[in-house]
Parts: structure tokens; sequence; C-alpha cells
């Protein structure tokens, strides 16, 4: 606890001064390297998903192994994001809000749930590589497909968590009211990653085009709604 | 409401009428392909009111409720 | 007031009676394996438009709650979407009768099925959302956040599933859709149905949604007694 108290103090000192939107990130980046255990238990669930699963179909083929692949990054979506309300308490989190101000507060969410889900992306494809076989024939785009991808989750389930964080039920709730909306995302993100496995595709461009108007949509969604979300 | 209900039912007994008008017109498919499929239009309409009498009779049962 | 009036609720009763006779007399075009189911088009179809417009009403009075914290706006905007799922469910199961005769198979993860199922999920989830909030002021506001913030993502969906998946719905990219059956060169004839059926669902459909309103006035002025 005393580490979370440096980190919200070096916030606190930074906010009034700099820009707070890069303080708020600072801080949820400190805090995560800091409070480790959150972060290993993703990793944790990353890997022993990915384990159980290579027990269960050995190297499945490519579009078993592609929609696998969505599917377990959607549930890990879910578990990273979470949190990210959770771990601050009320007291905390209004006092944030109300130095550095709404639409400051939910960008830097927005901003480092998205590097987190990044990252850990990136690490499930590796662990997919290597434990369920790699039929990637196309590495590199796969990979820039993969970010963009756990960005696109990330964003949906950030506000949905703040949503979720206001109505208690955290993880169930989030389930039940992401997993509509998330569709088609999940949708375009398995139509795209084809092409990693060698399959020809037309309108590839257009199709990226759409995933990252659909970002651009949910975040000014979230910087529109969010401070109505947490005025009391 | 009663109104509207009235008036679905008005509405279902026009058109299983004009369906047996057509029961003896085309022969060949049957069941509910027969006479052009018209069977399944009627479906549909049955359920369209069975789902809005269903809802009907809800707000009815919690009206009631609230009058005791 | 316009939701006590009776002219608009006349003209739903005369427009859906129109459609219920005239809708079986018309005479239709023959398309593919239709026959005289194409006639479903005056009472399937325009389940959809109802509850599409009924979510857009109750996305109107979340974004007007949000303006103006009015419980009066939480309680439409809660009603509207109530009967837009109603319309939602019976659209789906009218539509998977339909298919099942002329498809082939009550279900074809057509995009305008997933579509509707979707929306369906959402609302429901809406009201999950809802019932899991007991404080009045903060729930109304949480369910405002989540209509608006659902709404802006559906009906970009309802835009790009075509795109993704093949449809048999007709003006989709799939083989085997009804070329001939298209919203913009309907049979004229049809036509002269199609719109004015459509027009007095959404008048029932807001009729119905009206009177769950006034039920659920008459609620909340019972608990404030």
């Amino acid at each position: 606890m005393f580490t979370n108290h440096d980190a919200e103090l070096a916030t606190i000192n930074s906010v009034n001064t700099k820009n707070p939107f890069i303080a708020l990130f600072k801080k949820d980046l400190l805090l995560e390297i800091r409070q480790q255990y959150t972060l290993y238990g993703i990793l944790l669930y990353i890997a022993s998903t990915i384990f159980v699963l290579n027990l269960a179909m050995g190297s499945p083929d490519d579009k078993v192994w592609n929609g696998l692949f969505w599917i377990i990054q959607l549930f890990i979506c879910v578990n990273a994001v979470a949190k990210s309300f959770l771990q601050e308490s009320r007291g905390r989190m209004l006092y944030f809000y109300t130095i550095a101000g709404a639409p400051h507060f939910i960008l830097a969410k927005l901003l480092f749930n998205a590097v987190l889900m990044m990252a850990m992306s990136i690490i499930s494809m590796l662990l997919f590589a290597l434990l369920l076989g790699n039929p990637l024939v196309h590495i590199g785009s796969f990979l820039l497909l993969v970010c963009l991808g756990g960005i696109s989750l990330s964003l949906v389930f950030t506000f949905l968590a703040a949503i979720a964080a206001r109505a208690q039920q955290n993880a169930a709730l989030m389930a039940i009211m992401g997993f509509p909306l998330i569709i088609p995302q999940v949708l375009l993100l398995m139509k795209i990653s084809n092409i990693a496995f060698g399959a020809v595709q037309s309108g590839l461009w257009s199709l990226m085009g759409l995933l990252l108007l659909l970002d651009l949509l949910v975040v000014v969604l979230a910087w529109i709604l969010f401070p109505f979300l947490w005025k009391d | 409401m009663k109104k509207a209900v009235l008036f679905l039912l008005g509405c279902l007994i026009q058109i299983t009428m004009f369906a047996q008008d057509q029961v003896n017109a085309e022969p060949v498919p049957t069941g509910m392909n027969a006479n052009g499929k018209i069977w399944v239009v009627m479906a549909v309409c049955i359920t369209i009111l069975a789902g809005l009498l269903f809802f009907m009779v809800r707000v009815d049962r919690k009206l009631s409720k609230l009058e005791k | 007031m316009l939701m006590r009036a009776s002219w608009w609720k006349i003209i739903g009763v005369l427009l859906l009676l129109y459609t219920f006779s005239w809708g079986f007399f018309v005479p239709v075009p023959h398309i593919g394996n239709l026959y005289e189911t194409i006639r479903n088009l005056f009472f399937h179809v325009p389940m959809w438009f109802t509850q599409l417009t009924l979510i857009s009403i109750s996305l109107y009075y979340a974004i007007k709650f949000l303006r103006n914290p009015q419980p009066q706006y939480d309680l439409y905007s809660n009603a509207f979407a109530q009967v837009g799922i109603l319309f939602g469910m019976l659209g789906l199961v009218t539509g998977a009768i339909w298919a099942n005769y002329t498809w082939g198979s009550p279900w074809n993860n057509d995009p305008k099925q997933l579509g509707a199922a979707i929306a369906l999920l959402i609302y429901l989830a809406y009201f999950v959302l809802r019932n899991s909030m007991t404080d009045l002021d903060k729930r109304s506001r949480v369910a405002a956040v989540y209509n608006i913030f659902a709404y802006f993502i559906y009906v970009p969906m309802i835009m790009i599933l075509p795109r993704l998946t093949e449809s048999l719905h007709p003006g989709g990219k799939g083989v085997e859709g009804n070329p001939g059956l298209n919203g913009a060169d309907l049979d004229p004839a049809m036509r002269l149905v199609f719109w004015p059926a459509v027009i007095g669902w959404i008048l029932l459909g807001v009729w119905i949604s009206t009177l769950v309103i006034r039920y659920k006035n008459l609620e909340e002025q019972k608990i404030n007694a």
C-alpha cells in the first residue's frame, strides 16, 4: 500500500502542473508495475488458458486457430480491463476526477488499457504459436493486426468497465453488456486475419479503415458520455 | 387496450376466412406449403398476435395488481 | 397531450385494417419460391421498422435525460426500449417462420437475423443493468449512458454486418438472395400496402409504449404516495 501511496503522491504533484492526461497515464503505469500481482495474474491466466487449449486440441487447423485466438483475446480483455476501475477506491477516483477532469481521466484509462491489452495480445500470440502450432504465413501483418485488435477490444471494454463499476456486479455484467457490442470488431478481426493465413483478401484496407473508424467512434462516445457516468 | 385486442381478433378471423376460401383452389403441395404457402403468412400473423396479446395480458395483470 | 390524443391511434388502426385486408388481396408478383409468402412483407418487415423506431425514441429520451435529469424521461426511455424488445422478438420469430418455409431452415446466420438477435441481447443487457442498481438516480443515469453507447455502436454494426456475412435477404451480397424483392424496385402495387403497413405498425408500437408509460407513471405515483 505504501508504494501505491507513492504513485499517488507523484500524480497529485504533477496533475496540477503538467499535462494531467499524461500524469494520470503515468499513475496507472506506476501502479501496474508496482502492484505486480495483478499483472502476473493476467499473464498466468493467458498461459494457463492456452495450455489447456493445447491439451484439448493439439494443433488445430487455420480456421479454428483463428477463431480460438480472437475468442481467447476477448476473455483476456474482460479479465485484464475489468479491474481498471476497481483497484482504486471511490474516494481516490473522485479525487483524480475532480482535479484532472473527466475527459482526461477516461482518456488516460483508455490509453493505458490499450497499451496493456496490446502487450497481452502479443504475448498470447507468441504462446499460441508456441503451443498450438504456427499456421501463420504473414507473421508481420498478423502482428500488426493483433496490436490493432487488442486496442479495439480494450477500448470497448474499458468503457463498459466504467459502467459496470457503477453497477457493482462486475465481471458477469461486463460480459453480458460487452459481448453483443463487440461482435462487429471480432467479426472484422477474424475476417481481416485470414490474410495472415495466406488467403487472398480483397478490400483489406477498407476493412482496416472500418475497424479504425469503430475505434474512433468508441473513443468519442466514451469521451462524451463518461462525465455523465461519474457525476454525483 | 380492449379495442386493440378486439381489432386484432377481427383481423385473425378475416385471415382464416380468406385462407379457407382458397383451400380447394390449388392441389399438390401439402401442409404448410399448400395454397401458395399462404399458411406461412397466417402463422406469421398469429405469432405477432400472440406476442402482442401476451404483452397486453402482462400489462393488464400488473395494472390490476396496482389497482388493488 | 399527444400521448392521450386518439387521432393518431385511429390512423394506426385504419392503416392496420387496410394492411390486414388489402394485404391479402393485392395481386403479388411471383418471385422464386416465395409464392404467397411475399405477403409477409406487410407483417414481418414492419416489425423491424417498429423496433428501430422505438429504440430510437428510447435513445432520444436517454439523451434528454442526460441533458436534463427528469425521472420522467428515464421512464419513457425504459418503456420504449421494453416495447422495442417485444417487436424485436416478434420480428425474429416471424422471420424464423418465414425462413423455414422459403430458405429451408429457421436460422441461416443471415446478417439481418444476426442484427436482430444482437439488438435483443443489447437491450436485455440494458434491463439486467437497470435491475442491478437500487439507487434510482444512479440507475437512470448509468442506464441512459449504456443506452446511448449501445445504440451508437449498434447502428454502425447493422451497416457493417452485411459486408461480413452473406445474406439471403434482398439487397444482400449472397447469391441466393431474392433479387426481385428489393426495397428500391418493390412492386408498385405492393408498395402501396407496404408503407402504410409500416406506419400502422409503428403507430401501434408507440401506442402500446404509451400504455406502458401510463402504467409505470401510476406505479410511480403509488410508490411516492
